[in-house]
């Protein structure tokens, strides 16, 4: 039993090194992926934040349409420079306005900061393995050393 | 009713901002953390590993430099102070050395203080050291040693010290022990000693003479004329007291206390005993004895026995009686013993006395008046011993005789013959001072003459005589064979008669001289007679011939037979006196023989 310790302490060593590495390469992996992920979710949000935009615009549309359609109703010149038709439209234009460009501002922060947060992720990655392959490395010394410390004679000495 | 105008509805959203996770961030964070974690571990192993070496490596160097057993004496005779290498205060190594030396330091100094503890120890009990100064010794020891590393470290010196204690404290106990065992020892035999003396000398001259003090409230009184018994009694009480406080004090167990003590009241009873008896055997004949036991049992006494009964107490009077009653006895016993030993003294005086005066009448044929001063000391010496033999001695010593045998005319053979047949044949005609008597006339011959007082002096004894009675009988001899001139047979037997009666003197003598006094004559005739019956004639006339041939006397010879000549028979015949003068004379005579020196 004496004499296969040091090899079940090598052999133990070992699997640590490895298991180490393999935990480094794991966690690596899963930063990358969190990193396509963000990429992709960037764009997802951008594309929803347009689509909001211009839902603002056929909402506007919708407003101004029905001002001139009631003006005209009730005997108002509905394109009449400086009245009150015209007045409501230009507000909602106005508004309209701004929501569109709104929607269009946080469609192009979503890809960038998707972008931004995918590239993080891919430096967490890259951090997992250079930090794990260098404890691995360290405890692998330090077990080597504790063994080379620890070793005795498996033979008798003369 | 006219219809509202329609006004655009605002977005409420505002613009948003998607948060970032550092993710980069916390990993490297948490590699770095682990990574720090495992370079620790990697540098803590490696600091152990040096820390181990420098620590084995400096106690390699502080074990080997230690001061050593010597350098520890030494700085103590010379007060030479210590040098530990390392310091306490440095590396890693210089700490490692410093307490290995301290160590080693330590070890050799507790050797070193061991063996100076066991020493004392030993020198100790040879010098039956006093307890105190051992123990004074033992922590001088101590203190010695941890004074010496005193200064280096105080603690260890503390810790040295108590190591030590112990140990001294283990001697000490050991040697307080023994110490204690020893007085005791020594105060037993003291009290031993004293108590056999106060047994042994004191205690029977109280019992014997008694006290004539007496104790007033507790302080000793006038003396008595009288045997005071009470104080007597008293003081024996006293004596016994005193021996049994002092065997307490001095560590007796109670059963020795009990013993000493039973031994103690038996010699007061041995004593009182004694006294007893002596009272009785003290008596000047059987019939004072008688009445002083007849007053012992009606309990009339003196007053020194009185003590001796007060004593026994009354429970034993009945044995005092009893012993009284058989030193009764003891007196008979004794009287008839001294009467005895009375007679034996005579006996033995006597027989002295022949001796002595027979040497000292040899001396006066030598020397007269040298001789006769001589004769008068021995007289004189047993005057008062023997005085009955003494004057019977010279009673007969101052008469003489005239001849008995030689008739006028009878040749020298003829008074040779009458002699030789009166002896051969037990006729008992003749005595010694016949034979002295012949002499004087010069009818004898020296050596005839010895032969002849020879002859005549065994024949006092009665036990010689019976023996030469028996062998008369084996050689067949009897008064009718009687003949002047021995020829054929009857002078054969008369020889062999002569040779066995010579033997037989010869015998005594031997006898005599390894001082078997008890010798059996008759007794060793029975065993012997028959190596002289058996002897052919020729060889007897041989052994005759060759005793005629070689007639020489030593001189220690010739006193030996002048002294059994005078010793067995005075010299007496008849109612003549014979006086000193007369009997130097004879002795002259008697020195004829020719005398040669007793290396021959």
């Amino acid at each position: 039993m004496a004499a296969i310790l040091p090899f079940l302490q090598v052999a133990g060593t070992a699997f640590s090194f490895i298991s180490k590495i393999s935990s480094a390469n794991a966690q690596a992996r899963q930063n990358e992926a969190k990193a396509y992920e963000a990429g992709i979710k960037g764009r997802t949000d951008a594309v929803a934040y347009r689509e909001e935009g211009i839902q603002k615009l056929k909402e506007m549309r919708r407003a101004m349409s029905a001002n001139i359609a009631r003006g005209s109703a009730g005997g108002l010149d509905p394109f009449a420079a400086g009245e009150t038709i015209d007045l409501l439209n230009l507000n909602n234009l106005s508004e309209g306005g701004q929501d569109w460009k709104l929607a269009r501002n946080n469609a192009e922060m979503a890809i960038l900061m998707g972008n931004r947060q995918s590239m993080i992720y891919q430096d967490a990655a890259a951090s997992n393995r250079t930090y794990g392959y260098l404890g691995a490395v360290a405890d692998l010394s330090t077990s080597t050393a504790t063994i080379i410390e620890n070793r005795y004679p498996t033979e008798s000495t003369t | 009713m006219a219809e509202r105008n329609v006004l655009y509805q605002r977005n409420p959203r505002s613009l948003n901002i998607p948060t970032l996770d550092y993710a980069n961030a916390r990993a490297i964070a948490q590699g770095s953390a682990q990574l720090n974690q495992s370079l620790n571990r990697l540098t803590n192993f490696i600091s152990q590993k040096n820390a181990n070496v420098a620590k084995t490596k400096g106690t390699e160097y502080g074990a080997a430099n230690a001061p050593t057993i010597d350098q520890i004496n030494d700085s103590l005779k010379t007060g030479k102070e210590l040098e530990f290498p390392g310091s306490k205060t440095g590396s890693l190594f210089d700490r490692a050395v410093n307490a290995a030396a301290m160590e080693v330091f330590s070890d050799n100094l507790e050797t070193a203080a061991r063996s100076q503890i066991t020493q004392k120890a030993v020198m100790a009990e040879q010098n039956n050291m006093p307890i105190a100064e051992m123990r004074n010794s033992l922590d001088a020891i101590i203190q010695g040693y941890a004074d010496s590393f005193g200064e280096v470290d105080a603690g260890f010196a503390q810790r040295f010290k108590a190591r030590m204690g112990i140990v001294a404290n283990s001697q000490y106990q050991s040697y307080a022990g023994k110490y204690k065992t020893r007085i005791d020892r020594e105060n037993k035999a003291s009290f031993i000693s004293a108590f056999q003396i106060a047994i042994d000398e004191e205690l029977p001259k109280i019992i014997a003479n008694g006290i004539d003090i007496e104790f007033v409230d507790g302080q000793v009184g006038e003396a008595k004329k009288r045997t005071n018994i009470a104080a007597t009694t008293e003081i024996i009480q006293g004596m016994k007291a005193d021996l049994a406080q002092k065997m307490v004090k001095r560590g007796f167990g109670p059963s020795e206390v009990t013993q000493f003590l039973n031994v103690f009241d038996k010699k007061v009873d041995d004593y009182a005993y004694d006294v007893i008896e002596s009272h009785v055997l003290g008596a000047k004949n059987i019939i004072e004895a008688n009445i002083l036991v007849e007053n012992l049992l009606a309990q009339s006494m003196p007053t020194n026995v009185k003590v001796a009964f007060d004593l026994l107490g009354p429970e034993k009077i009945n044995e005092a009686n009893e012993l009284a009653k058989n030193a009764l006895d003891l007196f008979q016993e004794q009287q008839t013993d001294i009467m005895q030993l009375r007679e034996n003294r005579i006996k033995t005086n006597t027989s002295f006395f022949k001796q002595e005066i027979g040497t000292a009448l040899i001396e006066m044929s030598n020397d007269f008046e040298g001789g006769k001063l001589s004769v008068a000391m021995v007289l004189d010496k047993y005057e008062n011993l023997i005085p009955l033999e003494i004057a019977e001695f010279k009673e007969k010593y101052n008469m003489t005789t005239v001849g008995a045998i030689a008739m006028p005319g009878s040749s020298k053979q003829d008074v040779r013959n009458a002699f030789t047949q009166d002896l051969a044949f037990a006729t008992q005609r003749y005595s010694i001072q016949d034979v002295m008597d012949e002499q004087l006339r010069g009818n004898l011959s020296q050596v005839d003459y010895e032969s002849f007082l020879t002859g005549y002096s065994i024949r006092e004894d009665k036990n010689f005589k019976k023996a030469l009675n028996f062998g008369r009988s084996m050689f067949g001899l009897n008064e009718s064979m009687i003949v002047l001139n021995p020829q054929g047979d009857n002078a054969v037997r008369i020889n062999k008669m002569n040779a066995f009666e010579r033997a037989l003197i010869l015998e005594r003598d031997s006898q005599i001289a390894e001082n078997n006094l008890a010798f059996d004559a008759f007794e060793w005739t029975k065993n012997n007679i028959n190596r002289f019956v058996g002897e052919s004639e020729d060889e007897i006339l041989a052994i005759n011939q060759a005793r005629i041939n070689n007639m020489i006397w030593t001189k220690a010879q010739l006193e030996a037979v002048s002294n059994d000549i005078i010793n067995q028979k005075p010299l007496e015949v008849g109612s003549n006196v014979l006086s000193y003068e007369d009997a130097v004379e004879l002795l002259e005579i008697l020195n004829n023989p020719k005398i040669v020196s007793d290396k021959k």
